[in-house]
């Protein structure tokens, strides 16, 4: 069952177009040069953190995941309240509705981020592909969390239908807010604190170290981050599983 | 009213005190605070009840008829008891698998062929994989739609849906079938396929819990009925019984309508013939929905309103309740002239002395028609009953003789 909504959000979501699947890869990679252009030809920024070797490599590797988790939020929020005619007239497990529309999109973009470490490798930039393991436990433990948020405001938009509007205008500001077109070096150490608060942050932090340094060198705060998502995904869960027995009266 | 003793397998459905209630949502502050109040897992403070209180067993073989008014709360109880839904208070227990045929391409997917929606509804009902891909050819077979099971669900109409639904849902080989007045989309065709699967379903012991304002389906295919009215389980028990409280229930409702109306009609000059106030007798008195013993006489009697104040005649016929035709007659063929009893206002009687029906249930239809006997204006139906003991079948008791060659 549960494969059979993966295929039908999969195919309700890209199958309509006319690039189809193809679209899917084409616009982050079109993003990622435009950024490119704009930062590293108009404005001049030069990072020297992990080596020269530029821009390309530096955002590929916190674009991919980010628009992950973004799109995850905005797909999930409302992946309850569009099934209505499912949830009125057939009985299954309404969770399965959030867990497909995130996972499809993080295949997605996996797929992506993989494709674009390949040409990226194949242009002579220095990715440490031996780490790629260990980055996707971490992009596990953004898996969860985004399950975890996306559980909770899924619901929410049964009972107040203005949840999506605001997700997706708090997602564009925080695309600004995380480091991906900069370093977390380059904020100033007094705004600094901040982005603690934002687990995105963090985590595009590692996926760089790991990917673009090469170096793993786990703390404290990353056992903090392995169970603070999967707090995020219990307590999503529940809060889900309280509203689902009613989402029929609200839908 | 519920058999202590019965054994616990057998049950296949077990309703306790079920009610539904829904929130009262008039402004985003109520839904806030609705959310909140869920959240916490508490009463939703501000709603209005649907259904309270209804507790039935439903047991194998013996299959249930709901029925009640629109809005009556049948098809909420019903998604309560598919398990799409979840009731407020109570507790619905279901043992068995479970078809549910509720609504019209229920689990369909528009966009998708109806060979694929056959996997993914069979799917959604719980059946693997294997099992979709075997039954799938017969699944094809029972819908019946040739070539179209490789269009999109959207280019369907109505009828197909349901021949396709029905056909995954019968291809389940559910313990319990649900429906919910779907049947009545298809063509006759199909609706005779339908009857016939129902049958041999239920000869099998499947169990039927259908939801009609078809008594006679509902005589037909359930042992027991539960009458549901304003949200409350009103009547349950053996379907005669119930069906024909609540056809009672509804003649008086007309008839008040009729008295109601009554008034208004004499000033109203309509130029159309009409009857008026007409009536079963049994044994001199006008009753409702009368049972009559096999052999006893059944009389009519009734006005007729002819707004030229011509002798307007009148068509009166015995139906069986599926309205097959068994017997009619008119005022004209037999000469009989209507007597005139007041202003535009024409009484007749007829009676059937030693009727040959044989037990069942009929409806006597009369008609009104004008001077000439050829127009059939207004049309007015009642029903009845006719009991006795004998197993001969058919409408009627026709003289016969056994002999040796």
């Amino acid at each position: 069952m549960f494969s059979e909504f993966l295929k039908r959000e999969f195919t309700s979501r890209y199958l309509g177009s006319i690039a189809g699947v193809l679209w899917v890869f084409l616009q982050p990679i079109v993003k990622l040069l435009i950024y490119s252009f704009v930062f590293s030809v108009i404005f001049r920024i030069r990072f020297t953190e992990f080596g020269a070797d530029g821009f390309l490599p530096f955002v590929a590797v916190g674009l991919w995941p980010w628009l992950a988790f973004s799109e995850a939020l905005q797909r999930s929020v409302t992946s309850v309240e569009s099934s209505a005619s499912l949830i009125k007239k057939i009985k299954f497990p309404h969770e399965i509705l959030v867990f497909s529309s995130v996972i499809v999109v993080y295949l997605v973009h996996l797929a992506g981020m993989i494709l674009v470490f390949g040409v990226l490798v194949g242009m002579d930039y220095t990715l440490h592909l031996s780490m790629l393991p260990l980055l996707l436990v971490y992009l596990l433990l953004q898996l969860m969390m985004s399950i975890g948020i996306g559980f909770m405001l899924s619901s929410f938009q049964v009972f107040l239908k203005d949840v999506s509007q605001i997700v997706s205008s708090v997602m564009m500001f925080m695309f600004y807010l995380s480091p991906i077109l900069y370093s977390i070096t380059q904020v100033p150490e007094r705004f600094r604190d901040y982005y603690l608060s934002n687990p995105m942050a963090f985590l595009i932090g590692r996926y760089r170290e790991l990917m673009l340094a090469g170096v793993w060198n786990p703390q404290m705060i990353d056992g903090v981050a392995v169970l603070a998502s999967i707090a995020v995904f219990i307590i999503g869960y529940f809060m889900f599983r309280r509203c689902s027995r009613r989402f029929e009266e609200f839908i | 009213m519920i058999d202590q003793s019965t054994n616990k397998k057998d049950v296949l459905i077990e309703l306790d005190g079920i009610a539904k209630c829904y929130p009262k949502l008039r402004s985003s502050t109520d839904r806030v605070i609705a959310l909140w109040q869920v959240l916490r897992g508490k009463e939703i403070s501000r709603q209005h009840q649907v259904l309270s209180d209804i507790s039935f067993q439903v047991l194998r073989g013996e299959s249930l008829g709901i029925i009640g008014e629109n809005g009556a709360g049948k098809s909420t109880l019903l998604k309560i008891i598919a398990g799409v839904i979840n009731p407020t208070r109570g507790k619905a227990v279901v043992n068995g698998r479970l078809g549910a045929l509720l609504e019209l391409g229920a689990g369909f997917h528009p966009e998708h062929t109806g060979r694929e929606n056959i996997r993914i509804a069979a799917g959604l009902m719980g059946l693997s994989r294997a099992e979709i891909k075997a039954k799938t050819p017969q699944i094809i077979e029972f819908a019946d739609i040739g070539s179209y099971i490789d269009e999109p669900i959207k280019h369907y109409s109505s009828g197909m849906i349901v021949r396709l639904g029905f056909a995954v849902v019968s291809a389940m080989q559910p313990d319990i079938l649900i429906t919910d007045e779907v049947f009545a989309v298809g063509d006759e065709s199909f609706q005779k396929k339908c009857t016939a699967w129902l049958d041999e379903y239920r000869q099998r012991g499947g169990t039927l819990l259908f939801c009609s304002h078809s008594m006679f389906h509902v005589q037909k295919l359930c042992k027991r009925a539960c009458w549901i009215h304003h949200g409350k389980q009103f009547m349950y028990g053996d379907v005669f019984d119930v069906t024909q409280h609540y056809l009672a229930y509804h003649e008086a409702k007309t008839e008040q309508q009729k008295q109601a109306g009554g008034e208004t009609q004499s000033v109203n000059t309509s130029n159309e013939y009409r009857v008026e106030q007409v009536h079963l007798l049994q044994a001199g008195n006008a009753v409702i929905d009368p049972v009559y013993q096999m052999g006893e006489a059944i009389s009519v009697t009734g006005q007729v309103w002819s707004p030229d104040d011509r002798h307007p005649n009148v068509a009166v016929g015995i139906l069986r309740s599926d309205e097959t035709p068994v017997f009619g007659t008119t005022s004209e063929m037999a000469g009989y002239q209507l007597k005139k009893i007041g202003q535009n206002q024409y009484g007749f009687s007829i009676s059937f002395p030693d009727s040959v029906l044989l037990p069942g249930r009929y409806m006597i239809k009369s008609h009104a028609l004008d001077p000439e006997g050829l127009r059939v204006f207004d049309t007015v139906e009642l029903y009845f009953q006719v009991v006795g003991k004998t197993r001969e079948f058919g409408f009627c008791q026709l003289k016969h003789q056994w002999g040796s060659s």
